[in-house]
């Protein structure tokens, strides 16, 4: 059928509205002064070096994957059993599992963070990297749960079976029969949780502390004290990083569907 | 009809995350639901009221909500004419285009929302080009204004509309289409009258998706409106950590909860019975 | 004692016609014994109960005399094959095969002399390294079945195991899977909603419905002579017309229907008196056409004559309803026209209404 140009017109706008600011900041970030211009003056790589020479940056960076690796292997390791017993099994109470489970999605999540300081961290005195890893944790169950069991809903369930008719058990087939079939759904599910949790500022926001602070955590404490391009080449570097894993991962298992 | 062993197998298998969850999740939101209407001398809802009698915390959630429903307005408007372009491509097309959609949502939020400031900032570029082209005699201000939320939300959140409205629409097929225009139905009654019913219900889901997104934001908010143009997720932290208003930061967290929760099940009462 | 019992056996709670209620099932060693019916009827609850995935809720499942009620279906030692074949997709023919073996820690070189034979036995030597996807639907159910029986299974039960083939290979699997299962001595228990299959197969034949038996027997006792209405519409006997007993005698019964006067000798005589209202029925290819009145004959014309390739179907109206009659193709054809429709007495049914 005929598109209008109308139509082509109102996308073309939509891409440059969501992709254009991605440009801007990567032209801005090779900025020759300290001033936040755009077009930029001049020409240099000077701020990229400054990145990586920040001390902050390179702490945070650290502790930002450490926390996402955790937080995310976690979620699915104790979230693709509940996958599992969800698609697998029907059983009383399955539609509450079910809510609880998509609950960390819905609720805000800078609530959750309030939550866990107010309880955790300054009446038990937890410190400050495991209340990270909980509260990172408790959100990523919603992706493991569902990237999971979504793939385990496609995932004929006669191939398991017949797998346990041949003497294996129930975690044997598991393991050998349907993990090694669902690989690309785990490998969304950790690109995409590990994702979250590396960006996460919501979360991470009243439970960062001195000397513990993620990645975007003490982006925003840099902003606030100085204005020059750092930033701009900071999100440079973290967006293409960003594009290439996108891209790949889409590529490879169509990572949009999972979101 | 019963496996063998069921009801030992699905307590091994969903024991351990439900206890996390029920420990690091459910606990802490259930001790600030309970310390929001907690009193010395009892229970109280006197802090609810409080929050709706003062003029700052109610015009904020009151903020919130208008700039909620303007962002998802702007992305169902947006997001129609993009998914429906995406859904009718070409398998490797769509993938490509999918994979660009979903970068604002899949980026580090400061470094997403710094590309703002840079553009919309007094010297930035929205700004030089206006008054290079003479559309205005002098840079206006836009940082720290509710239009930069607007602005700074929609590119976070249109993804979302996105996404869900090109898997609604990809399962309306061609035929379909291509029959009410054959019945001479023009381009815009196909969409009222054979489009939009058919992926109203992605659009409901995608509208809940962005509303909720949006009023319980922080980074956006944070970076573009400052403490000028608060939102409730950024009049919850300065509470909590500028002012060490732990009470006052609990009524907040709680009305977000009850918002988010109350549209959620609005909205799913909304949608369509058969899906 | 059988060699497969299913006593007394009740599955679910539910008020559910798939659902089992005081079921009870005996297979001989070396017997194929297949459960015929429509889906939904409980054919595939009384396997899987078998092999161990549902619990029944009262009853037992003795196999060679040992009580295997409890018994999860992976120590159970018991050949599957499904519908959907439910090979592994990610592992390569010879592993899919040798899974059954490597489970029971076969030793390596006992496995590959085990899983060749299997390969060998249904025609696959040289697919050893292929993956299930470059198969052809009939070679992967030929890989399901050497993979279930390669672990000498006690009992080899089949899930509607040609379901998913075309109509050519499925009469070709079916004479393999006859073959294999005679050779290896095999117990098995089919399970098929399709009648020729479970016909051609089996040495005994229970048709199911809304999960209890209606009729146990060798296949030509079903087949011609169904006792009960389900069965016998179950088998084909898709004319039918209403009638009353004129006249009770021995071992058959005399009935008027409109002007007809017609005897009916049919295995199995209902309890009715002279005088009662009765269904009769028969099925389409025992149908004679005759221009000329004579015993047994219904008038009334042809409507119209379709070609099914070995037969010619006709489809003829009478004062009694609208009967097809199925003709080979070898016999004269006739033309539209008045005509009578001649059945033998021995392939008439007759059933209370």
């Amino acid at each position: 059928m005929k598109k209008s140009p109308l139509l082509y017109t109102a996308f073309i706008i939509v891409f440059t509205f969501l992709l254009g600011p991605f440009l801007v900041i990567l032209i801005a970030s090779f900025s020759g002064d300290a001033s936040m211009a755009f077009p930029p003056k001049g020409f240099s790589v000077q701020w990229f070096q400054k990145v990586l020479d920040v001390r902050m940056f390179r702490d945070a960076f650290w502790t930002s994957l450490q926390l996402a690796v955790a937080s995310t292997l976690t979620a699915l390791v104790l979230g693709t059993p509940v996958a599992y017993a969800l698609v697998r099994f029907k059983f009383r109470g399955q539609n509450v599992v079910e809510i609880l489970f998509s609950l960390p999605a819905i609720v805000p999540e800078l609530v959750l963070g309030f939550g866990l300081l107010q309880y955790f961290a300054l009446r038990m005195n937890m410190p400050i990297f495991p209340g990270l890893y909980f509260g990172h944790t408790a959100i990523l169950f919603p992706y493991a749960v569902r990237v999971v069991s979504t793939s385990l809903r496609n995932f004929d369930p006669a191939i398991e079976e017949a797998a346990i008719s041949l003497g294996a058990s129930r975690l044997k087939s598991f393991l050998l029969v349907v993990m090694p079939n669902l690989r690309a759904a785990f490998l969304a599910a950790f690109i995409l949780a590990f994702i979250t949790s590396f960006n996460n500022v919501s979360v991470s926001l009243f439970l960062t502390g001195p000397g513990v602070a993620t990645l975007p955590i003490q982006m925003l404490a840099y902003m606030e004290m100085y204005f020059d391009p750092t930033i701009a080449a900071l999100s440079s570097i973290i967006i293409v990083i960003t594009f290439a894993i996108v891209q790949t991962a889409e590529r490879a298992f169509g990572i949009s569907q999972h979101i | 009809m019963r496996q063998l062993f069921q009801t030992r197998t699905i307590l091994l298998l969903i024991t351990p995350a439900l206890s996390f969850l029920a420990l690091f999740f459910l606990l802490p939101l259930v001790f600030v639901l309970a310390d929001s209407v907690r009193d010395p001398g009892g229970l109280t809802l006197q802090r609810y009221g409080d929050f709706l009698a003062q003029d700052q915390t109610r015009n904020v959630y009151l903020r919130t909500l208008q700039l909620g429903v303007i962002v998802t307005g702007l992305a169902a408007l947006m997001g129609y004419p993009a998914a429906y372009l995406i859904a009718r491509m070409p398998a490797n097309r769509r993938a490509l285009a999918m994979s660009l959609v979903i970068l604002p949502l899949l980026t580090n939020p400061v470094a997403r929302t710094y590309a703002w400031l840079v553009i919309l900032g007094r010297n930035g570029f929205f700004n030089q080009a206006m008054v290079g082209l003479g559309l205005i005699a002098e840079p206006i201000r836009i940082i720290y204004t509710e239009n930069a939320i607007v602005i700074g939300l929609l590119q976070l959140f249109l993804p979302l509309m996105v996404l869900t409205l090109v898997s609604a629409m990809e399962n309306i097929p061609t035929d379909v289409e291509e029959a009410a225009r054959s019945l001479g139905a023009g381009g815009l009654q196909t969409f009222l009258r054979v489009i939009l019913p058919l992926s109203a219900d992605g659009l409901v889901l995608g509208g809940t998706l962005v509303f909720t997104g949006s009023i319980t934001a922080y980074v956006t908010p944070a970076i573009l409106g400052g403490t000028r143009v608060l939102m409730l997720a950024t009049l919850l932290q300065q509470r909590a950590i500028v002012l060490l208003d732990w009470s006052g930061a609990t009524i907040i967290a709680v009305v977000m909860i009850m918002t988010t929760l109350l549209i959620n099940g609005l909205l799913r009462q909304l949608r369509p019975r058969s899906v | 004692m059988s060699f497969l019992e299913l006593n007394n056996l009740q599955v679910g709670y539910e008020k559910d016609s798939s659902v089992l209620n005081d079921f009870h099932l005996t297979v001989e060693k070396g017997e194929l014994v297949s459960l015929l019916g429509p889906s939904g009827c409980g054919k595939t609850t009384t396997l899987r109960t078998i092999a161990g995935f549902i619990e029944p809720t009262r009853g037992q499942v003795l196999i060679n005399a040992r009580d295997y009620t409890r018994t999860p279906p992976n120590k159970r030692n018991i050949g599957l094959v499904f519908q959907s074949y439910a090979l592994f997709p990610h592992l390569s023919i010879f592993e899919n095969v040798a899974f059954g073996l490597r489970m029971r820690r076969v030793n390596t070189s006992d496995t590959k002399k085990r899983v060749a034979a299997a390969l060998a036995m249904v025609d696959l030597t040289g697919y050893e390294n292929r993956l299930p996807a470059q198969l052809s639907g009939g070679q992967r159910q030929r890989v399901a079945l050497a993979r279930a029986v390669v672990i000498e299974p006690d009992l080899l039960l089949l899930d509607e195991p040609l379901s998913n083939l075309d109509a050519k290979l499925r009469v070709g699997m079916r004479a393999e899977l006859h073959r294999l299962q005679r050779q290896l001595g095999l117990t098995a228990v089919y399970v098929t909603h399709d009648q020729v299959e479970a016909m051609s197969l089996s040495d005994r034949v229970l048709v199911m419905n809304k999960g209890k038996i209606e009729q146990e027997g060798k296949p030509e006792e079903i087949f011609y002579r169904p006792a009960t209405p389900f069965v016998a519409r179950f088998m084909g006997f898709d004319n039918q017309f209403a009638g009353r007993v004129k006249n009770i005698g021995d071992n058959q019964v005399e009935i008027e229907a409109g002007t007809c006067r017609l005897i009916a000798r049919p295995h199995f005589i209902p309890d009715v008196r002279v005088g009662d209202p009765v269904d009769v029925l028969f099925r389409p290819e025992v149908a004679q056409l005759a221009r000329a009145p004579g015993d047994n004959a219904i008038p009334g014309e042809i409507v119209f004559r379709t070609f099914q390739g070995s037969t010619g179907e006709y489809l003829v109206r009478c004062a009694l309803g609208e009967f097809t009659v199925a003709l080979a193709e070898t016999s004269p054809s006739f033309t539209p026209g008045a005509i009578h429709v001649v059945v033998a007495p021995e392939n008439l049914i007759v059933e209370k209404p």
